[in-house]
């Protein structure tokens, strides 16, 4: 057994943090792609509580829900040789970082999956589940200046928490976009968070992530017919 | 350290602030306290915390920390004490076990509490207080593994997870009195029920949740449900 298992499914956005927080800790792991249909012994072993992937196995040990995995990793492997650390190591600049990466969970999630709900309701429906996901762009918007200064990313010049949090916008929300036949104007309203895009589509850890054609294409076919009107 | 270097807005009735009240009585800090009007929002409390304009906030030396667990650890590394163990623990898989139990409890307790106390009698109602249960046999178990002999989520003392639920005993009378049940009659959890008691007698809770007897929350509660739950 490899000293660190993932637990995933390749679409998951929670799975990508996961991935994305290793990879920019230079951890090595072994991924375990898991059938959510058909749920395995270890999954529901691992994670009795709500049986969702990711789950980071550790020795055997295991850690659920994205954010804490993506502290678990920073704190278990620190200063690594081949990574970065994913928090600054004053406490408040702590506390600035876990707030954001609770708004990015909460806020700009909710939003996103609103509009992709919205995608098979009302012309107005849809309207406003945009101005949701505007909003919440809006207030990331003033936020990365704030606590990433000159960036390109929220963690400065390196990815750090915060980006682990939204990186998985990359593959999902273009794919949203084109599902629901609406466009949010990053490059008029949202310029740091299109230097963002831009920087995290330049990253590494941007090759760990599904193109948003397939993801696209899983969302028309399997999450869609879910949200019939 | 001077009181006014650290003031905390928050409101008497809720149990997210109260985490902050515990966490600061637990690190000896002197702070200045703020009641707000949630009707009435102070500027200061907007400033602080422009994004979601709730309480509680921590102000320290000017700086607003939010959102009750972030400022619960923000005070458990901001003010390190020599003479007990830190509220989250060292060792990073302990730290990850205790994040895992306080979002539970923030996913689960405060949405079934609300639902209780919020709903007429009905279908909804006794759902609600089926996931209450739920949620506490659940913590039950988590305690018996996270304990190791001690009395508490943090072991022999007081831990993040212990922090995370204690305020919401406060409620469970107002829980018991709008739901029309009692709670530990309700589920199976010895070592939550005996968990309960000695963690209201802790000295770094007993006296933070002075500000909300359970007689008043419950008088409060009346007026949420008449609030918002219609008949």
């Amino acid at each position: 057994m490899a000293e660190v298992q993932l637990l995933s499914t390749w679409a998951s956005p929670f799975v990508m943090r996961a991935e994305v927080a290793l990879a920019l800790k230079g951890v090595q792991y072994e991924k375990v792609p898991q059938d959510l249909g058909n749920k395995s012994e270890l999954l529901l072993k691992s994670n009795p509580v709500y049986k969702k992937v990711p789950v980071l196995l550790h020795n055997g040990k295991p850690v659920c829900e994205s954010s804490i995995i993506a502290q678990y990793v920073d704190e278990a492997w620190p200063a690594p040789k081949d990574g970065v650390d994913l928090l600054p190591s004053d406490p408040y600049g702590k506390a600035m970082a876990r707030f954001w990466a609770d708004y990015v969970d909460k806020k700009v999630f909710d939003g996103m999956f609103g509009l992709l709900r919205s995608a098979r309701k009302s012309e107005e429906e849809k309207k406003a589940a945009l101005e949701n996901v505007l909003s919440a762009m809006q207030t990331l918007e003033s936020a990365l200046p704030e606590i990433g200064g000159a960036g390109p990313f929220f963690g400065g010049g390196s990815m750090g928490l915060v980006d682990v949090m939204l990186v998985p916008l990359l593959a999902w929300l273009p794919a949203i976009e084109e599902v629901v036949g609406l466009q949010i104007p990053f490059a008029e309203r949202f310029p740091r968070l299109e230097a963002w895009f831009a920087a995290c589509r330049g990253h590494d850890v941007a090759s760990l992530l599904p193109s948003s054609t397939k993801m696209s294409e899983f969302i028309t076919q399997f999450i869609l017919p879910r949200f019939s009107s | 350290m001077a009181a006014c270097e650290v003031k905390v807005l928050n409101t008497w009735v809720s149990m997210f602030g109260l985490r902050v009240l515990i966490a600061l009585k637990h690190k000896d800090v002197e702070y200045e306290y703020q009641e707000e009007n949630l009707r009435d929002k102070s500027q200061l409390l907007l400033e602080s915390n422009p994004v979601h304009k709730k309480i509680p906030v921590l102000i320290h030396s000017g700086k607003p920390v939010c959102e009750s667990l972030i400022i619960v650890q923000y005070i458990d590394e901001a003010w390190p004490s020599s003479d007990k163990p830190p509220l989250l623990p060292k060792d990073p898989f302990d730290r990850a076990v205790a994040r895992f139990w306080a979002d539970y409890i923030d996913k689960k307790m405060y949405d079934a509490g609300s639902r209780i106390v919020r709903c007429p009698p009905g279908e909804q109602r006794e759902q609600a207080k089926k996931d209450l249960i739920e949620a506490l046999q659940t913590l039950d178990g988590a305690l018996r593994d996270m304990s190791k002999g001690g009395a508490y989520f943090g072991g022999s003392d007081l831990g993040y997870v212990d922090v995370a639920l204690a305020p919401f005993l406060c409620w469970f009378e107002a829980y018991e009195t709008m739901g029309e049940f009692k709670i530990w009659e309700s589920c199976d959890c010895p070592h939550l029920s005996k968990w309960a008691k000695d963690v209201l007698e802790h000295p770094s809770v007993k006296g933070a949740v002075t500000i909300a007897p359970s007689a008043k929350v419950v008088d409060f509660a009346h007026i949420l449900r008449q609030r918002y739950g219609g008949a």
